[in-house]
């Protein structure tokens, strides 16, 4: 199996089997194989090269991934690592014997936060390293996020100061030859670091990436040797990566029960909440565009359920209900409005380009008390409860978790009513 | 003597197992019961041997009655289906079922092939022929100094060269003090080139087949920077002995053999066939 931009041969017999072929722009059954991609290869750290001790080593998750070069790395996590360790030859030993190897779990907490020892080699044979970034993921009232942190870099680059994104390191490709050199870029990269987020009460797992400096992709390379231009379909340089398994973090039963959470539905129903039948739901939010907020992360959206079939009233631009008439029956739209910095999440509001600045509609329909619709290619059904005068929603995917709330309309931005707030019409 | 030559010939031994074959199926055969009975599936004592010998063979414990009753499901399932399929001439014009005709005959024209065995002095002939195929790559055991790019930048050869001064004429062990601190190991016992190449680099292997063992030598430039070399030994590229290797020289003969033989196979078959192509 081809594993490197230098030799990729195709995949998929003669829909790719030539330069040619694959270059040619054919699309075989959907496929344009410019997109492929070669292969990648899975590390495992084991003590000796036997059968019985790789078997334990990937027993014990001790494993990585490359996207096709030999790339070395290392993860440990720990409570007890110091930024000294690393001037120690030994340090693989201190990272053993005072926390866990990648695949691991962390021990009962020892410290505010955990530290993590992160090293790096590049493939002899391939470009020097651009940077290690962890990766952290973690759940809240049954919502998961992702944040990537990037904690070493090679040359003297600075972390823009409020993102903490490290600029690109650029690129030494020269496309029209498909050659590139190891003159930026580093050989070896190292670090202990500490999560600056820690929340101990929060499960969490860390993993390592590896990002190459910029190398040309195959098929740079093949247009080089065909005499043709590279396509523009796909980009003519990639970063090949390494990839860790994670070192996961579980809170202790105690430490688990003190963490802030939004209310479940069986809180709900204990403090008296009615879920909504099917006439309630319509009467709630079809032909309405209704404002929601995320509990979790404090985001605000606007959610427009279309009216069903004919006999939606035709409205003027200035009523709420001018949007929605202009969908087919059953079909719905989420607009997202004050997007948080985790709004490009999916798994919390779907696709938010297709979705809200697009204004692509996806069908939605109501039944057995649920609004069912759609997100990210997943059907998911959202319940409404009734507490008092708020209305509180959950959807099918947070565990139990009522995480979202109806909001009165929030203000916007009306250059005809500078006072702000969307002026009722006739008023 | 001629007769043990035409036994010999691969068509001629295809042509009777093919035949003894023949004859022992027309001996043993049942009567046939899709054709006789194309609605009577029959599932004899030896069929239900054969299912619960499979189901252990995956390492479960013996199946239970109502287990077997399923494999007995399971198969009369397939049964149905696949008469069915016949019934439809689903067979025909299939490229899978094609294929998967035209590769059991490959495996019994492989089998045949197995039946063969060199003499010694064909071997050792055979050997003599294809003596490259044994090559052993050349070995190293050799220690280094590593200058760093990461720490050195452009220096770093320059650097390297200076301190081979510095290291020429003194004892190996000194030179823990100069340089920088290599990821891996500072020393490589019997390592083949391939090894090296695969760990440094082929540019680092090729530099180092360059080198005199038993003096510090330099600089030599691998994937990672560059780096002082002392070789304590080196063993050149070499080819074992037939004696030392029989059973592997042996081992390649049976698989260039069967090659041979399976080739050899398929031209007689395809000899009997003409191809008639558009505009001939």
């Amino acid at each position: 199996m081809a594993y490197r931009q230098e030799n990729w041969f195709g995949a998929h017999a003669l829909t790719d089997a030539t330069p040619q072929i694959r270059m040619s722009g054919q699309i075989a059954a959907g496929m344009d194989p410019r997109n492929l991609y070669p292969a990648g290869l899975t590390g495992v750290w084991a003590e000796e090269n036997t059968r019985a001790s790789l078997f334990d080593g990937m027993q014990r998750k001790e494993t990585f991934a490359v996207s096709g070069t030999h790339i070395k790395v290392r993860l440990f996590g720990g409570w007890e690592y110091t930024p000294e360790m690393l001037n120690d030859p030994a340090w693989v030993k201190t990272g053993y014997a005072k926390g866990v190897p990648m695949g691991g779990d962390l021990p009962v907490g020892k410290a505010n936060a955990p530290t993590f020892i992160v090293w790096a080699v590049k493939d002899p044979t391939a470009g020097n390293l651009d940077r290690i970034q962890i990766v952290k993921g973690w759940s809240r009232s049954g919502q998961s996020f992702e944040k990537v942190f990037d904690v070493v870099w090679a040359g003297d680059r600075k972390a823009d100061k409020l993102t903490g994104v490290v600029p690109p390191i650029g690129s030494t490709v020269d496309v029209e030859n498909a050659t590139y050199t190891n003159s930026i870029g580093a050989v070896e990269l190292k670090k202990v670091w500490t999560d600056p987020e820690f929340d101990p009460s929060v499960d969490a797992f860390y993993y390592a990436r590896v990002l190459e400096i910029p190398t040309p992709r195959w098929t740079t390379i093949q247009a080089k040797q065909l005499g043709i231009a590279p396509p523009d379909v796909v980009p003519p340089t990639i970063q090949e990566r390494a990839w860790t398994s994670p070192i996961w973090y579980t809170p202790s039963a105690n430490l688990r029960a003190a963490a802030k959470t939004n209310m479940t539905v069986g809180d709900l129903k204990k403090q008296g909440a009615v879920a909504l039948n099917d006439a309630q739901l319509r009467a709630l939010v079809v032909g309405k565009s209704t404002w929601l907020q995320n509990n979790v992360t404090g985001d605000k959206y606007q959610v427009v359920y279309g009216d069903s079939g004919p006999g939606a009233k035709v409205a003027p631009p200035s009523e709420p209900g001018f949007n929605t008439q202009k969908f087919a029956a059953n079909q719905g739209q989420i607009w997202l409005r004050f997007l948080g910095r985790n709004t490009t999440l999916p798994s919390l509001v779907g696709n938010p380009v297709e979705q809200s600045e697009l204004g692509i509609t996806s069908p939605y329909f109501i039944n057995n008390g649920r609004i069912v619709n759609p997100m990210s290619g997943t059907a998911m059904s959202i319940t409404v409860y009734k507490l008092g005068e708020k209305y509180i929603a959950a959807r099918s995917n947070e565990f139990g978790y009522a995480n979202y709330e109806i909001i009165p309309a929030v203000a916007q931005l009306n250059p005809l009513n500078p006072g702000g707030g969307r002026k009722p019409a006739g008023k | 003597m001629i007769v043990a030559r035409i036994l010999r010939e691969p068509l001629v031994q295809f042509l009777l197992v093919g035949l003894a074959l023949f004859g022992a199926w027309q001996l043993v055969k049942p009567v046939h019961a899709a054709r006789d009975a194309p609605y009577r599936i029959v599932i004899g004592e030896d069929d239900l041997k054969q299912m619960a010998l499979a189901w252990m063979a995956k390492g479960l414990p013996p199946p239970t009655p109502q287990q077997m009753q399923e494999l007995v499901e399971a198969k009369v399932r397939e049964e149905v289906l696949y008469r069915e399929a016949l019934a439809l001439g689903l067979d025909k014009d299939d490229v899978i079922v094609r294929r998967q005709l035209a590769r059991k005959m490959e495996f019994v024209t492989e089998d045949l092939s197995k039946l063969d065995e060199p003499s010694p002095a064909e071997l050792r002939a055979w050997y003599e022929n294809h003596r490259e195929r044994f090559a052993l790559p050349a070995r190293a055991t050799f220690r280094h100094v590593y200058f760093s790019p990461d720490r050195r930048g452009a220096n770093t050869r320059a650097d390297a060269a200076a301190a081979l001064e510095q290291l020429s004429g003194k004892p190996i062990d000194v030179s823990v003090a100069i340089g920088d601190r290599f990821m891996f190991q500072s020393y490589y016992g019997d390592r083949s080139m391939e090894v090296v190449a695969k760990e440094f680099g082929p540019k680092f292997a090729r530099g180092l087949a360059d080198l005199k063992p038993g003096a510090w030598a330099g600089p030599v430039e691998s994937g990672y920077g560059w780096h002082l070399v002392f070789i304590d030994a080196m063993t050149p590229q070499r080819i074992p002995d037939f004696e030392s290797i029989e059973p592997e020289v042996r081992n390649a003969w049976i698989e260039d053999h069967r090659e041979k033989t399976r080739a050899k196979l398929y031209e007689s078959m395809r000899a009997r066939y003409e191809v008639v192509l558009p505009g001939s």
